[in-house]
């Protein structure tokens, strides 16, 4: 049996079935961070166990804290014989010999067990240097509590695995990503490579270097990447494509990202008298290795990685490469021209989109080169699918003044669908997505005014057409009584006359008769 | 919405334009600017309902309705451009004589207050060929004021009635003006105003001078004369750069915004029309033809 019980152990908790918090770190794109492992491997916390296979060293430790899930690794990893399970608290790793990898991809929050002592930020982090031989890697993630995802959240459900840690309130738990680096070199270590994630801590599917988060030229790119790997993130207070496009605007992507996952090596005591650190040994080329981005979609994993002349080129899952796309999303040139009103601009943008081969492309995951060429980023669906879409996004980004439509998504794309110059209709199909963002309360908030303002404004409208109706019936009984007494034959129109003329004589008299005698 | 909409056939020329039936044109969902003004496009008197949007000629009175506080208001640029584009001059151009002159005038139940004699001085003392003078309905109904002007040697015309409450509409009235301004070289007023405009996105050379005159009880609200007069120098003055002159015609009419007829009935509420008679959609860039 390859499993051992350190001490510390919970008798019946489980990370990872997910029945007591968010369950266990996950997501593909994480098996080429744990492909760089190397020497005797040390991986702790909830792991997704399918990611354990993407370790390429035999000689793997992996700590977990509940008994029921060192059981269940022990069974899966049982074909791996260099593999050892262990169960308990991580100050009990003292006594084990020195790693030359450490791998803790869920961070440090979610290493202390009910039995153990009570670990700080710091204590953890301790724990993790000193189990780490020096000159070996820390593989390390950091969730950022200022993350877009937390800035988007609403109240977080309190789970079976907070009881007792200070989350965001830890006063010794280091915030943002400066602070973070800053403590590794504290700790004496040297950081070697920094991704962000997106869009969770806990099951990210982008991973991006802070560089390529931070290099206009692909704005469109990241902008494309950042929303699609935003989009299941449930109900939500807003969109969250849509601030991590406005963090991307503003430079700020990296220090929005859920979370982070830095690599760093232990220095190794310098050979001089004064036993000061070598930091120039640093760094080492496990973080070399890795690309700029990892971006996993349905069709498998796309690589960012510098090609030839530092540029940037995207390798697909096929194999297939190509140059990473520069220039901004379709959509976004589309918004700034609606604002400026420059409706000459919208209309060719949407004709260009429209007329050509991407039509059934999102405009949100197109990137407008500066060569006036469309580069997709996206499978193409039914065109009129992707006019919804856009209007759907319009509206919801609080847009909708912008054009001469009603504010709705129907109604909007089909105008959108005329100003692109489509001739064929452009009426909701089965296969259409829903709107992006329907779960987000500020776009629910947004409907909400609207639909109330829409009601006033019928309400009048309705008020209006009743004056207007009854003018017309006014109108339309005058011509009739001038009809009825114009026809039939002259001597019946004589008649018509004068009778017409001794009732109104009659009722002249009666008025006037009225007017002169009181009431009494 | 508003019978405004159907004045000097403006409905139905954007009617025809839509490929629709532009004799009995369709309401359109919306009001519709039916002269330049230096306001938020709109006539001062009219009532407006909330949420009913406002289609405007050009941008620039967009951008005006908007800081006016007018929301749903969209650039739709004028009808007359609409019928240029549908009717460009023919080549070779038939040849223009003379001068095209429209003495400011007030409109229903308005009085315009000036000496015509001391205009048409001003008129005789400027233009060097032909003067033909067009007279708002109004006006030339008055065989005072339209005999002073025939006593004074010009041709004396009259585009003809506007149009009342969904009454008396005029389907060809722009189509009469547009026939009669391309017989003449030259335009002018003494106030800068839509027909100046007119005439000068379909070929004319424009000029602003003489007596302004004013309406009885006229309140400047926007700013009036000595705004215009400030605003659009350039088109002011008996000889004015023709060239200038045409690129605020086609910014203030919205030449350089048309729509295709697809959009303009999106924006109207209106019906696409019948597969047997609907026009080629003249999608291509108009803005090109009118320049």
């Amino acid at each position: 049996m390859n499993l051992r019980l350190i001490g510390g152990e919970m008798q019946v908790w489980s990370d990872l079935d997910g029945r007591h918090g968010p369950g266990p770190v996950r997501g593909p794109v994480l098996a080429p961070l744990l492909g760089t492992a190397s020497g005797r491997t040390l991986v702790l916390g909830p792991l997704d166990p399918t990611l354990l296979d993407a370790v390429p060293v035999d000689e793997v430790t992996v700590l977990v804290r509940g008994i029921p899930d060192a059981e269940a690794l022990a069974v899966r990893l049982a074909a791996r014989p260099g593999v050892t399970v262990l169960c308990g608290s991580p100050e009990k790793l003292a006594t084990e010999p020195a790693y030359d990898t450490v791998i803790a991809l869920d961070g440090l929050e979610r290493l202390g067990s009910t039995e153990g002592a009570d670990l700080s930020w710091a204590d953890a982090l301790g724990l993790l240097v000193a189990a780490l031989r020096p000159g070996g890697r820390l593989l390390l993630a950091a969730e950022n509590h200022l993350g877009l995802h937390r800035l988007v959240a609403l109240p977080a459900e309190v789970t079976d695995t907070d009881w007792a840690g200070a989350g965001e309130y830890d006063p010794d738990r280091p915030a943002g990503l400066d602070r973070l680096r800053a403590r590794l070199a504290a700790a004496g270590l040297f950081v070697t490579d920094t991704h962000a994630a997106w869009p969770t801590a806990i099951a990210p599917t982008a991973l991006l270097r802070p560089r390529l988060l931070a290099n206009p030229e692909v704005i469109g790119f990241l902008q494309a990447t950042l929303g699609r790997a935003c989009e299941p993130l449930g109900e939500v207070l807003t969109d969250p494509g849509r601030l991590a496009a406005r963090a991307l605007r503003h430079g700020a992507a990296t220090e929005l990202a859920p979370a982070w996952i830095l690599q760093a090596e232990r220095i190794a005591p310098a050979p001089g008298p004064s036993g000061s650190p070598a930091v120039a040994q640093a760094p080492a080329a496990g973080g070399a290795a890795l690309p700029d981005a990892l971006i996993s979609v349905d069709d498998g994993r796309h690589d960012v990685v510098n090609g030839p002349g530092g540029a940037l080129v995207l390798c697909r899952p096929d194999g297939g490469t190509q140059a990473v796309p520069t220039g901004r999303t379709l959509e976004d040139l589309l918004i700034v021209a609606a604002l400026r009103r420059e409706l000459p601009t919208v209309r060719e943008l949407l004709r260009r989109w429209q007329a050509g081969g991407y039509a059934g492309v999102p405009a949100d995951r197109i990137v407008a080169t500066r060569g006036r060429e469309l580069a997709p980023l996206a499978p193409a669906g039914p065109p009129p699918a992707a006019l919804r879409r856009l209007a759907a996004r319009l509206l919801d980004a609080g847009l909708g003044h912008l054009w001469p439509s009603p504010a709705d998504p129907a109604e909007l794309a089909l105008t959108l669908a005329a100003l692109a110059g489509r001739v064929e209709p452009v009426a909701p199909a089965g296969d259409e997505p829903g709107r992006p963002d329907a779960l987000a309360y500020r776009e629910l908030l947004m409907s909400r005014d609207r639909l109330s303002r829409e009601l006033a404004e019928a309400r009048e409208r309705e008020a209006w057409y009743e004056r207007t109706l009854a003018a017309c019936e006014g109108e339309l009984r005058r011509a009739r009584g001038m009809l009825a007494l114009l026809s039939g034959t002259p001597t019946a129109r004589a008649g018509k006359l004068f009778l017409a003329g001794a009732r109104r004589a009659r009722r002249t008299a009666g008025a006037a008769v009225r007017r002169v005698l009181p009431r009494e | 919405m508003h019978h405004a909409n159907h004045y000097y056939g403006h409905s139905h020329v954007l009617a025809r334009y839509c490929g629709l039936d532009d004799r009995t044109p369709q309401r359109i969902r919306g009001y519709l600017q039916h002269g330049w003004n230096i306001g938020d496009g709109m006539a001062a008197d009219h009532e407006f309902l909330p949420g009913v949007p406002l289609f405007v000629w050009s941008e620039r009175t967009r951008r005006r309705a908007w800081s006016l506080g007018r929301r749903q208001t969209y650039v739709v640029g004028a009808p007359w451009a609409y019928l240029l584009a549908m009717e460009p001059e023919p080549e070779p151009a038939q040849p223009r004589d003379g001068t095209i002159w429209y003495p400011f005038h007030g409109w229903e139940g308005q009085h315009v207050v000036g000496e015509h004699d001391r205009l048409i001085a001003e008129i005789k003392a400027t233009e060097t060929g032909p003067v033909t003078v067009c007279l708002y309905w109004q006006e030339y109904r008055s065989a005072r004021v339209r005999e002073q002007y025939e006593r004074a040697g010009f041709r004396v015309i009259c585009h003809g009635y506007r149009g009342g409450r969904w009454d008396s509409l005029d389907p060809d009235f722009l189509r009469r003006q547009l026939a009669e301004q391309r017989r003449h070289r030259r335009v002018a007023s003494n106030r800068l105003c839509t027909a100046v405009f007119y005439a000068t996105l379909a070929g004319c050379e424009p000029a602003v001078y003489g007596d302004p005159m004013r309406l009885a009880g006229e309140v400047p609200i926007w700013g009036g004369q000595p705004r215009i007069r400030r605003q659009w120098a350039e088109l002011h003055g008996a000889e004015v750069d023709p060239v200038a002159a045409r690129e605020v015609a086609v910014a203030e009419l919205g030449a350089d915004r048309l729509l295709p007829p697809a959009v303009l009935r999106r924006l109207f509420g209106w019906p696409d029309p019948q597969p047997s008679s609907r026009p080629a959609d003249t999608d291509a860039d108009l803005t090109e033809e009118i320049r």
